[in-house]
């Protein structure tokens, strides 16, 4: 008895499904989809291109809310960056907290290691593979520390699951393996309902608890590239809308919206909004700058481009805010989308 | 031949059991069905993440390099490009953008024409945060093999795993990527 883990997804012709033969396949072929859907399907945790300090001569700090799965997999991270001398230095450590509080934040060291610069000017691309991200993790920080020649510009971090093969037990999420013991005497073996369900209830509990980061943003944690302080108070002053694409569906999805922000005191209430543009009377989220983990839904209603299915999407802004006579510190926004949530 | 089905999840009752769905249950459709489940979740397109970022405000930035995860089957792309004016940039005339799988020099270079200029008096300071943008969507025509550096559609690699495409893009204040073509034939994926 195996569990089998396909490397790519095993595609049973139209004639098999349909004058299906008396054997094993196609139903085995499908139940190890399932399987290859447990380790294969990996939309990122996290996709953020930085706003940092150019050309950084010091050490960088990013923080981002996350929303991991359930099933408390491992991850994978990769980071893109560019020294301005070649065969740098740099150490990359991520860190996770179950509690972010600004400074009083206690943080968990997940990974930590070191990356070589690439040519002088180039892009160095680094891989820090297979660390555990519990599902307690509310937020995640990235450091990058200074190279000793030159300086460092931070691109971009894409965390991504990378759970190795499945065992034996049903996961969290509801996701169970498939072990081949009950097809492998041969053909003519009985055919549980059970296994017929299981391909839909594993890939609807895969697609859902891996959450599809569909929006973000993120700047220094301390070293504010912009910080809103000097604008009329109470007036929403929004970064630019981007475009998230969410393929085949709608009419509308409605998303997770987390964000971080603080303030140098005074009110923190409703600074940070969300909203999507372009469509008549779309909702707003307010999240507040507590300088914790905030957390919101935003629904969305879907527009298509050309008419295609696939090129379906929504504009979103991202705004923020100050009290008079303060000022805001905003610090990231992510989104979250979970299939089939509208 | 089998194509793609592409399912929309907000469509469908994701608690049911398949052997709820079909009477008599024995059909062969319950069957495909099963198997379609887990096809139609491996090939579907990842969400296009909506990535705001300063790209205009220091030189250093204006090249963004990103790493994006593709799912499965797919084989051409779009990209939403924000874009603002910004007076250190206002000369140039397109976003460079490319794909590693499409090639990053020469004529493989998207180049999707800029329209924000000086002339047309948009606010210039603070560029990232407060001026005004709009968002252009990528050209649509597929060019795989360009003789000359045009605004085309963002080649990726059709695999059957998902993967990383390092993607480059030029002058923009925030950038998705669309999946707009998959594998016409499953079976040969």
């Amino acid at each position: 008895m195996t569990i089998d883990t396909p490397a790519t997804i095993q595609i049973s012709s139209e004639s098999d499904l349909w004058v299906p033969a008396m054997a094993q396949d196609p139903l085995k072929k499908a139940l190890q989809n399932a399987n290859y859907l447990m380790r294969w399907h990996r939309p990122p945790l996290a996709s953020v291109a930085y706003t940092g300090t150019a050309e950084d001569t010091t050490s960088a700090v990013y923080v981002f809310p996350v929303l991991p799965s359930i099933d408390g997999l491992l991850y994978s991270a990769v980071h893109r960056f560019v020294c301005s001398a070649a065969t740098q230095a740099v150490t990359i450590e991520i860190d996770e907290t179950s509690n972010y509080a600004g400074g009083a934040t206690t943080w968990n060291g997940l990974t930590s290691d070191t990356a070589t610069s690439a040519a002088a000017g180039a892009l160095s691309t680094h891989t820090q593979a297979d660390f555990v991200v519990a599902a307690t993790t509310e937020a995640l920080r990235i450091t990058y520390t200074a190279p000793p020649v030159g300086n460092r510009t931070d691109h971009h971090i894409v965390i991504h699951p990378s759970p190795g093969a499945p065992v034996v037990g049903i996961m969290p999420s509801g996701a169970v393996p498939f072990d081949d013991g009950l097809m492998a005497d041969g053909d003519g073996s009985p055919i549980h309902t059970e296994f017929l369900n299981r391909c839909k209830r594993t890939a609807v509990a895969v697609l859902q608890s891996r959450k599809q980061n569909c929006l973000s943003f993120c700047q220094e944690e301390s070293a504010y590239r912009y910080l809103w302080d000097a604008k009329a108070a109470s007036k929403h002053y929004p970064l630019p809308p981007c475009r998230v694409w969410l393929p085949n569906q709608g009419p509308t999805v409605t998303i997770d919206v987390l964000a971080i922000a603080t303030v140098d005191g005074g009110a923190t209430t409703d600074l940070v909004r969300v909203r999507q543009l372009g469509v008549p009377s779309s909702l707003s989220v307010f999240l507040d700058a507590s300088g914790g983990v905030e957390a919101a839904e935003l629904t969305l209603k879907l527009k298509k481009e050309g008419g295609s299915a696939l090129m379906t999407y929504a504009d979103l802004e991202i705004a923020v805010s100050r009290a008079a006579g303060q000022e805001t510190r905003f610090l990231s926004c992510m989104g979250y989308y979970t299939p089939g949530v509208d | 031949m089998r194509t793609i089905n592409p399912r929309n999840y907000n469509s469908e009752d994701l608690d049911a059991r398949l052997t709820d769905e079909v009477s008599p249950p024995a059909l062969v459709s319950l069957l495909a069905d099963a198997d379609s489940w887990t096809v139609d979740a491996a090939v579907a397109p990842y969400c296009g993440c909506a990535h705001v970022f300063d790209g205009l405000s220091a030189t250093a930035y204006e090249a963004r390099y990103l790493g994006l995860m593709v799912a499965p089957a797919a084989v051409h792309a779009r990209a939403a490009i924000s874009r603002g004016y910004y007076t250190l940039i206002g000369t140039a005339t397109t976003h460079d953008m490319w794909s590693s799988d499409g090639g990053a020099f020469g004529n493989d270079i998207i180049k999707v024409p800029w329209h924000m200029v000086a002339s047309l008096n948009y606010p210039a300071s603070p560029t990232f945060q407060f001026a005004q943008h709009s968002i252009a969507v990528s050209g649509g025509s597929i060019v795989d093999t360009p003789t000359t550096a045009t605004d085309r559609q963002i080649e990726l690699a059709t695999a059957g795993a998902p993967y990383i495409e390092s993607m480059y893009i030029s002058l923009a204040a925030g950038f998705s990527v669309c999946i707009t073509e998959q594998i016409a034939d499953l079976e040969t994926l």
